[in-house]
């Protein structure tokens, strides 16, 4: 689904992300897109492509002019941090850790073989929200789902349309968080914000993975974000996270909003 | 032609034209007065640069143009040194002509002061969204004298820094998210409780409007048509047309799909029937 392939000329493709589609045509250097993005409520089990399709209708189409014959459609994780609430308050008393599934919905965009991307649009419909205070803070997207802990040995509800089912939603990139207290007071996570610049995204029998995001509450009360790299868990990466000075600004980032989010 | 040979051309000419010894003079003074400003510009490109990403725009524009006439300043003083005017006369002339002229400058200099205060309180910054008055506007440049405004159908707009002073000023993109209130009204006969759901609903679905901070639904008043709702909205600071404009149709579709009437003044007259004896 995510791999290079060579186009027939003017033929459209489709790509099908759980209810959003993609389109593609090329006719020599010229390319065609359309996209059609839904809520994120409205999820649906399926996902594939690249298949010949019939042309998309009534659909708002975007023109791309640049030479390439391989193209592929990949996934990225948008630069606005995904902000998830709790399903209930989540008490993580000192020394102790949880551990969370999350499916992030990723920004998709066509990219030619060693050549520029043609265009990007995020492929589900998801309302903003804002980290920190009214007079600072970051504006993020607001996940519709909820943060549940992960609990060892404790399936999980057999829900069709939960998206932390790896196999069922392929399209949406499972991230895995440790929130670890290493302070001596309890924190209380309501809400978990997920800033991006640091993830790889890896692909694993077309499923997408990241790196392990570690959030450590120290002992001065302060919170640090970081990821653990772990590229053989998802064998090939598929995107590389641009860390160029922002593991720092992540860091601070995470301590001045994290830190009232949490209630430390 | 080098510049040995070129200042020598130029002594020439000019010995021809002046005296021998004034001459001298002349090139000396020039030479000085040339240092000087070359000094004073290279200090102000080099702190200019220093400043640049420390300080805010307007505050490095300041300091330049003060090392500017500083350096201005310093080659008038050695213009007059060279000539051999007195300056202590000089001054205390400036000082007598100061009041003179300080009665008729008396608007600039507050302008200039107000300026001065205006820097250093910061209450708003280049390229922030202003209201002053009833003129609102892209803060393009804030000067000694005045601050100049770009409004939204693009007039330029020259305001004096002492009207600030004296005025209230709104800063109105100063914080990140904003709150767009939106006043509606609902019939009598409607459900208030069923009306708070459908506006939550509105709002949730609105990807303009932020879900944290909440959306603020308050029942406001009893009017002589319906009940007044506050509807207020956050939105980050740049979505506001979009929010404006989208949230308006928002509530019109959905409260006609509900059924939720929308009252407006009305005046019911009735006509009394005219009687037999009236008519007659």
């Amino acid at each position: 689904m995510w791999k290079y392939f060579e186009p027939e000329e003017a033929l459209w493709y489709q790509w099908r992300l759980h209810g959003s589609h993609a389109y593609l045509r090329k006719n020599g250097d010229e390319w065609r897109m359309s996209f059609f993005p839904v809520e994120f409520q409205e999820l649906r089990p399926e996902s594939g492509g690249p298949l010949p399709c019939d042309p998309p209708e009534s659909a708002p189409i975007e023109f791309a002019v640049t030479h390439g014959t391989r193209v592929a459609l990949r996934p990225r994780l948008s630069e606005l941090p995904y902000l998830i609430m709790a399903r209930n308050d989540i008490r993580i008393l000192p020394g102790a850790d949880a551990r969370f599934n999350v499916a992030l919905p990723p920004m998709i965009r066509f990219e030619i073989e060693h050549g520029p991307s043609l265009g990007e649009t995020m492929p589900f419909i998801l309302s903003r929200t804002w980290f920190g205070d009214k007079t600072g803070g970051s504006l993020c997207l607001s996940m519709p789902t909820a943060l549940d802990p992960r609990c060892r040995g404790e399936k999980e509800e057999e829900n069709p349309l939960n998206t932390w089912d790896t196999e069922t939603f392929r399209s949406l990139v499972h991230c895995e968080i440790n929130v670890r207290n290493e302070s001596k007071v309890a924190v209380n996570l309501e809400r978990l914000a997920i800033f991006t610049d640091l993830i790889n995204i890896y692909e694993r029998d077309g499923i997408l993975t990241t790196d392990l995001v570690v959030v450590n509450s120290l002992a001065d009360g302060g919170l640090k974000m970081s990821v653990e790299e772990n590229r053989q868990r998802g064998g090939g990466t598929l995107v590389t996270a641009s860390r160029v000075g922002s593991s720092e600004l992540l860091v601070r980032r995470g301590v001045n909003f994290l830190r009232t989010i949490t209630g430390l | 032609m080098d510049i040995q040979e070129m200042f020598a051309e130029l002594r020439t000419s000019l010995s021809s034209l002046v005296p021998a010894g004034l001459s001298g003079k002349i090139m000396g003074m020039a030479a000085a007065v040339l240092l000087i400003l070359l000094s004073f510009k290279i200090v102000q490109v080099v702190v200019g640069r220093a400043l640049k990403g420390h300080v805010p725009d307007q505050r490095g524009n300041l300091i330049r143009k003060l090392i500017r006439y500083a350096g201005f300043t310093f080659a008038v003083i050695t213009i007059f040194k060279q000539l051999g005017i007195d300056l202590s006369a000089l001054l205390g002339a400036a000082g007598i002509a100061g009041i003179a002229l300080g009665f008729a400058a008396q608007t600039s200099v507050s302008n200039v002061i107000s300026g001065l205060f205006l820097i250093s309180e910061k209450p708003f910054q280049l390229e922030d969204v202003i209201q002053v008055g009833d003129i609102t506007g892209i803060v393009q440049s804030i000067d000694l004298l005045s601050i100049k405004l770009q409004t939204f159908d693009n007039r330029y707009v020259r305001i004096p820094n002492e009207t600030i002073i004296k005025t209230n000023v709104v800063n109105i993109t100063r914080f990140p998210i904003r709150r767009l209130d939106v006043k509606l009204m609902v019939d009598y006969a409607v459900d208030l409780e069923f009306v708070m759901t459908v506006l939550e609903d509105i709002a949730r679905k609105n990807i303009w409007v932020l879900d944290n901070p909440e959306p603020l639904i308050v029942m406001d008043k009893f009017e002589s048509s319906g009940v007044e709702i506050l509807f207020g909205l956050w939105f980050e600071k740049s979505n506001f047309l979009q929010l404006k404009n989208s949230i308006m149709m928002d509530v019109m579709k959905r409260f006609r799909l509900e059924g939720i009437n929308i009252p407006f003044p009305q005046m019911d007259v009735h006509l009394a029937k005219p009687t037999r004896s009236s008519g007659s």
